[in-house]
């Protein structure tokens, strides 16, 4: 858990990054302490809102976890951010941060968002528009729920309309 | 009512599909140089020349134009607010249509937004992976084969995409069952939160319905839950909406027209007040009562919005000018709706 820089009691709920004496300094603060300085308020109210969905989820997933989670003595050699920089402000430095810390990222991933990771790489093209395989599952899903109520009648409809659907995604493969 | 509108434009007001992306070999935001920010804006462009759809594109410098420029566009949403504050690196092309908007140097390289008027998932989510397509013509993305697409924010990695619908649910709102919807929601990784948080809740029932978490699904399966949700509320607030207009017609045109007596009479309204009445417009639109294209109503909440006006005037407005230019407005609008009754 991130713990507040002003006041080191409170988890921290506000990532800010703030110009002080000309140098950028990036600062945590719990909601308390964020709205008493109002310095911040500018950066505070947009990145907070950005920011805020993020930052809950990661402190309510933190309350659960152990309090110390581990962190690795890793760095970046393309860009030289350290795994301790990252787990701070939950951003990579560059692509290659991730091939850096890959085991320690992927247990923290594993702690935020349970299952598997879907690598999304396969090629789009070769299965025609997003929308025609969401339309496609959601046909599928259609006729479960008619087959599930004994309606074939739509159920074969159904059938027929994923066919044609399917046979049309093919037909847009080589576009 | 509203012939033409967008599909289910009396409860959606706009649905954006988002993909984040970065090109390979290039380092993210914080260790990024300004030529490499150049390179990055030269690379889309390449991509949009190559695949003949450069035309369709407006080019916007964020360092070209100035402050009040950049707040009403973050406002109206044709920029991301973080883009916003991008100044010497940040750039866009928007498709003149506004349903496609490549921000550039953002917290990632790429934002690439589909966006439709009404609740258009599939062709919001079609426009943005065609512009993808595009860019990614001739530049290599950061990938990797357990990762996927690799973010600056590794929770957004694998598909790198959000998707966000913004509704209107007064309804909804006024009976006390927003809590218990987004407690629902947010067990789908959705999460349900007011539109104008920076007014603190200004009671609109204006609301965005965002999914973000696509790290552990596909697209397909995070868009269609979104959707399923989508269909929830929606189907909620008409219900409602419903009852009301089938159970006392009276009251509710009591209630209705009582609100529009307000908009007439105000002299001095303040932004957040102004969402509230556009708001209570809209439901006036959508329960049939007052003849008003929602897109309108959607725009006018917007060109009444403090960065609206604040930009059409030359000189700095103090709040009470803001106010009084606004209750104005709002009036001439009621003037073009109300003559009928
Ligand atoms: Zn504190
Ligand atoms: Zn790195």
């Amino acid at each position: 858990m991130i713990l507040c820089d002003e006041c080191g009691q409170r988890p921290a709920a506000i990532h800010v990054t703030a110009v002080i004496n000309g140098e950028k300094q990036d600062i945590n603060l719990c909601h308390e302490c964020a709205s008493r300085r109002k310095e911040f308020s500018v950066h505070m109210s947009a990145l907070a809102d950005k920011l805020g969905m993020l930052f809950r989820q990661r402190a309510e997933q933190a309350a659960q976890q152990p309090e110390n989670e581990p962190i690795p003595a890793l760095t970046c050699p393309t860009c030289g951010t350290s795994y301790a920089i990252f787990h701070k402000t939950g951003r990579m430095g560059c692509a290659d941060c991730y091939e850096a810390f890959r085991a320690p990222l992927t247990e923290w991933l594993k702690k935020r968002v349970g299952a598997g990771i879907y690598a999304g790489i396969e090629d789009t093209g070769s299965q025609g528009t997003l929308s025609g395989r969401m339309e496609i599952i959601r046909l599928k899903k259609a006729q479960k729920a008619a087959v599930d109520g004994e309606n074939y009648e739509l159920a074969a409809q159904l059938r027929d309309q994923i066919r044609l659907v399917q046979s049309q995604l093919e037909g847009r493969t080589h576009e | 009512m509203n012939e033409y509108a967008a599909p289910w434009a009396d409860v959606c007001v706009s649905t954006r599909v988002t993909l984040l992306r970065n090109f390979a070999a290039v380092p993210f935001d914080s260790a990024m140089s300004d030529s490499d920010a150049y390179d990055n804006i030269a690379r889309v462009e390449e991509g949009l020349i190559n695949t003949g759809h450069r035309n369709e594109f407006t080019y916007i410098s964020m360092s070209g134009v100035d402050a009040a420029q950049r707040a009403w566009m973050a406002e109206s949403g044709q920029i991301t607010p973080e883009l916003g504050k991008r100044v010497s690196r940040g750039a866009a092309f928007l498709a003149k249509g506004k349903t496609i908007g490549i921000y550039i140097n953002e917290l990632d390289h790429l934002r690439i937004d589909g966006m439709m008027p009404g609740f258009q998932l599939q062709r919001a989510a079609d426009l943005a992976m065609a512009a993808d397509s595009w860019i990614g013509h001739g530049a290599r993305y950061a990938r990797d084969a357990q990762f996927g697409y690799l973010t600056v924010n590794p929770l957004m990695c694998g598909a790198g995409m959000t998707a966000a619908v913004t509704l209107h649910l007064p309804m909804i709102t006024a009976t006390q069952k927003r809590d218990e919807l987004a407690a629902k929601l947010k067990g789908r990784g959705q999460v349900l939160k007011p539109l104008r948080t920076d007014l603190g809740e200004p009671g609109d029932g204006m609301y965005r319905l965002v999914h973000d978490v696509t790290l552990s699904s596909t697209p397909e399966d995070a868009l269609l839950s979104l959707s399923e949700s989508v269909e929830e509320l929606v189907t909620t607030e008409r219900d409602i909406r419903g009852k009301w207009k089938n159970s006392d017609l009276l009251l509710l045109e009591d209630r209705v027209f009582r609100d529009l007596a307000v908009i007439e009479a105000a002299r001095l309204m303040n932004e957040k007040e102004m969402c509230l009445r556009v708001s209570q417009l809209r439901f006036a639109a959508a329960s049939g009562l007052v003849e008003m294209p929602f897109e309108a109503l959607d725009q006018l909440r917007l060109n009444l919005s403090d960065a609206a006006l604040n930009l059409r005037s030359d000189a700095v407005l103090s709040d009470r000018q803001r106010d009084e230019m606004r209750a104005n407005a709002m009036r001439r609008e009621m003037a073009l709706i109300l003559p009928e009754h």
